[in-house]
């Protein structure tokens, strides 16, 4: 609640992050699983007879690669650091103060295998065909050391393990529950997605080239240690998420049974899904390679954004209510401080330091409490908008739901008097077209309150025999 | 916390959220200087991709004696130096986040909606950077419009940032700005200082672009193309003329907006006559020395040339910084945030760094000089 927030209309700032995460997460994979396909085609290349046409399909993939990882990849990791700042500066403060120099080391990486790919790129023709390899196989490596380290972050914030605020040892966080899982997942999603690329390049040789069936079968292979390990490392994963989060998963599970699918479990599925199409795919072109055409293998590169798009939400959601698991709310609001006595009964705006100094209980008030407290998870009527979830909500009632949010496992608590909830409940009410005033409220649910407590302590009438 | 914010309450009265809990990792010296350092790496490549693209214009314009040459050159250079000067950014905006994150997060969320346009417009610039690498020998016509593009998207987002970096330093300007528009379309035009501060950033580029001109023209002229190398020293030396004196005037009209209570704070810190000379005079050198590159056959002059150049730029990002701290003294003086040490992370970084520049040196050296050899061979 030190920071002002990115009121965006209709998108709202988490959504600007997952749209440059979702677009950037795929690249960041292929940036790394090309690498190891380029190692490995150039070795294959060189043991070929006709190594030379293979090795000029190689430089159409590598354009390809570098064009895409750097102008859409690197410029999108970039994005994600612009976007988080302005969706969560507490979170991403905390981020930047304990691991600065794992950022750091990141940026070396990310240097280095700029610059590595660079020297393989431009020196196509003038390189030894043994400079060439190791080139591909040096960019591969620092390429994955970046993930090696990038990963340990990024778990932090879902599984932070022995991490706290009183004992901030980095390396407890580092290398938290969720890391090898996920580092073990993502090695084996890039070289799947390294394959994909592979196929796309191929799909626009021509059909009677015989060259074209060896590439996509080799390209195919790259998807098959994805296709049998994931499940069981999907599993793995699983058992190292927060309690909360497995059992909220677990519950959409069963409601899909029941008819009713829980958002983050269907973002679960939906990776899912993406991946048995890749798979089954990658399986039909091992079987007919001259069947692959553009569109087939560009459809099979969209199945796995969309499987990306489906991973990154569903992880995201496993988070909530937090931003960093157990420590710091989706709302800036740390959770050390709200377990405080009495702080989350403190006036709202007397905590934040942006709000125009309204007047207690004025449209204005409801308006600036919504947006300093609400409005980095929800908009008023766009993505996780207000209006659609409290359709069916009266004045009084919201301002009782307020009071008990975080006893549904996604929500934080609330941090504000009676009169912070009125106002926001009057703010939201205002949203749906109707005009109750937060005093109105605030007397309405007095008056319950009395009539509440006298029918408690009023006497038991005898029930005549 | 700073005497003055405690004595005068300002620390309540401003929305200034306070230093991050977790300290510094290292003394601020020391994030100083690896800030300085990266800042310094990050404006050259900067000044050489921006200057290369005005220049690139400026050719297609003038279309002067080998200006076919000098644009396959520049454009040659771009994409390289779009990346580098990305790459290169990125520390010193991580160090910045270390020493003034609780400025630079509110100043970013206050234009959040022209901050997060950085992101496309980078975007946008690389790619028409690439456009034009794949296909100035095919589609020749359009190029200049991808030139001008590119040229737009990298003035706009330097104009953000100069926008957010002159905010980060005024918090007494967040709450009005704020209020007026939440959402983040907001930018700190109020300011005197932003036109200026933008166009001084700007000046500098083509000099540096120019500076790259001289070096591949006397290269050019030492591999018997005579007149190709002098029209490439030629512009490149009146490029750097150009330049030199227009960062000199905006320089100065950008130190005549600074408030006066703020450059009497400026005055009083003990390095900034040192600096300040020492910039005046390497800018100087650099000029001297580039018009003796521009008639040398001789490698070490343009190459001395380009180190005062990184040497006036290097000056110019430490008396940027010390004017940002006596901007903030009344609110903020990173001495008083704690350090919380991490040395064996720092030490970690540090030989991953040095591991790394002796890996890409090394491989750079030898893939050039491959590349440097055949092309000899094709001219020779």
């Amino acid at each position: 609640m030190n920071y002002p927030v990115w009121d965006i209309p209709f998108l709202g700032a988490g959504l600007v992050v997952a749209i440059i995460a979702i677009i950037h997460v795929l690249i960041s994979h292929f940036a790394i699983g090309g690498g190891a396909f380029l190692f490995v085609a150039e070795l294959w290349s060189n043991r070929q007879p006709d190594g030379e046409r293979i090795r000029a399909w190689l430089h159409k993939y590598a354009t390809f690669f570098l064009v895409y990882t750097t102008v859409f990849g690197a410029m999108t990791g970039v994005g994600i650091w612009f976007s988080i700042q302005l969706a969560s500066p507490e979170g991403t403060s905390l981020l930047i103060h304990q691991y600065v120099f794992a950022w750091a080391i990141e940026w070396v990486m990310f240097l280095g295998e700029l610059t590595v790919l660079y020297l393989y790129y431009y020196g196509w023709k003038t390189n030894s065909r043994r400079l060439q390899v190791w080139l591909a196989g040096l960019y591969f490596v620092i390429a994955w050391g970046s993930l090696f380290v990038i990963n340990g972050i990024l778990t932090f914030m879902l599984t932070p393990g022995g991490w706290t605020l009183e004992n901030t040892d980095i390396v407890a966080g580092f290398f938290n529950p969720g890391y090898w899982p996920s580092l073990a997942i993502r090695t084996l999603v890039m070289f799947l997605v390294a394959g994909l690329g592979g196929l796309l390049i191929a799909s626009r040789m021509e059909e009677e080239d015989a060259l074209k069936e060896r590439i996509v079968l080799f390209s195919s292979r790259w998807v098959l240690p994805a296709a049998l390990l994931l499940p069981g490392l999907f599993y793995w994963y699983w058992t190292t998420l927060p309690v909360n989060t497995a059992r909220l998963m677990a519950a959409g599970a069963t409601g899909l049974g029941g008819g009713r699918l829980e958002v983050m479990t269907l973002f679960a599925v939906v990776t899912g899904v993406a991946g048995m199409l890749i798979v089954l795919g990658s399986l039909l072109f091992q079987a007919r390679p001259k069947a692959l055409t553009f569109s087939a293998a560009l459809a099979l590169f969209v199945v796995a954004q969309i499987g990306f798009l489906g991973g990154e939400f569903s992880r995201e959601m496993a988070r909530k209510p937090y931003v960093i698991y157990d420590t710091l709310y989706s709302n800036s609001v740390w959770k050390h401080k709200a377990a405080e006595p009495g702080y989350r009964d403190r006036s709202f705006l007397s905590l934040t330091r942006w709000d125009p100094d309204v007047v207690p209980l004025t449209p204005a008030h409801g308006e600036w409490a919504f947006r300093l407290q609400c409005a980095s998870c929800h908009t008023r009527d766009g993505y996780r908008g207000i209006v659609p979830r409290t359709a069916s909500w009266t004045a009084l009632s919201g301002f009782k739901w307020l009071l008990t949010m975080d006893q549904q496992g996604v929500m934080p608590p609330f941090v504000g008097t009676a009169e912070d909830r009125a106002a926001i409940s009057a703010y939201i009410q205002s949203l749906h077209g109707r005009t109750v005033s937060a005093a109105e409220i605030l007397s309405q649910a007095r008056a319950e309150e009395v009539s509440r407590s006298k029918s408690a302590s009023a006497p038991t009438r005898e029930v005549e025999p | 916390m700073n005497m003055f914010v405690l004595a005068t309450g300002l620390w309540d009265a401003l929305p200034l959220p306070p230093p991050d809990p977790l300290g510094y990792p290292v003394p601020v010296e020391l994030l100083r200087a690896l800030s300085y350092l990266t800042l310094t790496l990050h404006f050259v490549a900067l000044h050489f991709t921006l200057g290369g693209v005005m220049l690139w214009l400026w050719l297609r314009l003038r279309r002067p004696a080998h200006a076919d040459g000098m644009s396959a050159y520049l454009g040659s250079g771009l994409t390289l130096g779009f990346s580098y000067l990305v790459t290169l950014g990125i520390p010193p905006l991580l160090f910045v986040q270390v020493m003034y994150g609780q400025l630079f997060y509110s100043s970013s969320v206050i234009i959040g909606a022209h901050w997060i346009l950085v992101v496309p417009l980078l975007i946008v610039a690389y790619g028409l950077f690439y456009l034009h690498k794949l296909t100035r020998e095919r589609h020749p016509a359009p190029q200049w419009v991808y030139m001008l593009f590119a040229l737009l998207a990298m003035l706009t987002i330097g104009f953000f940032y100069v926008n957010n970096l002159t905010l980060m330093q005024a918090p007494e300007r967040w709450m009005s700005i704020y209020h007026l528009r939440p959402n983040g379309q907001s930018l700190n035009l109020g300011d005197p200082t932003v036109l200026p501060r933008w166009l001084a950033l700007l000046s500098p580029a083509p000099a540096v672009a120019g500076l790259g001109l001289i070096l591949a023209g006397t290269v050019l002229r030492r591999w018997q193309q005579e007149d190709k190398g002098l029209a490439f020293q030629s512009l490149g030396f009146r490029s750097v003329l150009v330049s030199v004196a227009a960062t000199g005037a905006f320089g100065a009209w950008f130190v005549s907006r600074i408030p006066q209570d703020v450059l009497t704070r400026v005055v009083e810190m003990p390095l900034l006559v040192p600096v300040s000379l020492a910039g005046a005079a390497l800018l100087l050198v650099t000029a001297l020395l580039a018009g003796l590159a521009s008639r040398s056959r001789s490698l070490a002059v343009p190459i001395a040339a380009i180190v005062a150049a990184a040497g006036s730029l290097a000056t110019l990002v430490a008396l940027r910084d010390m004017l940002r701290l006596a901007w903030l003294r009344p609110h903020f003086t990173p001495d008083d945030v704690p350090v919380h040490a991490q040395w064996a992370m720092f030490f970690l970084f540090a030989a991953t760094l040095v591991l790394g520049l002796v890996l890409v040196v090394w491989l750079t050296a030898v893939v050039t000089g491959n590349l440097a050899r055949r092309y000899r061979e094709a001219h020779s």
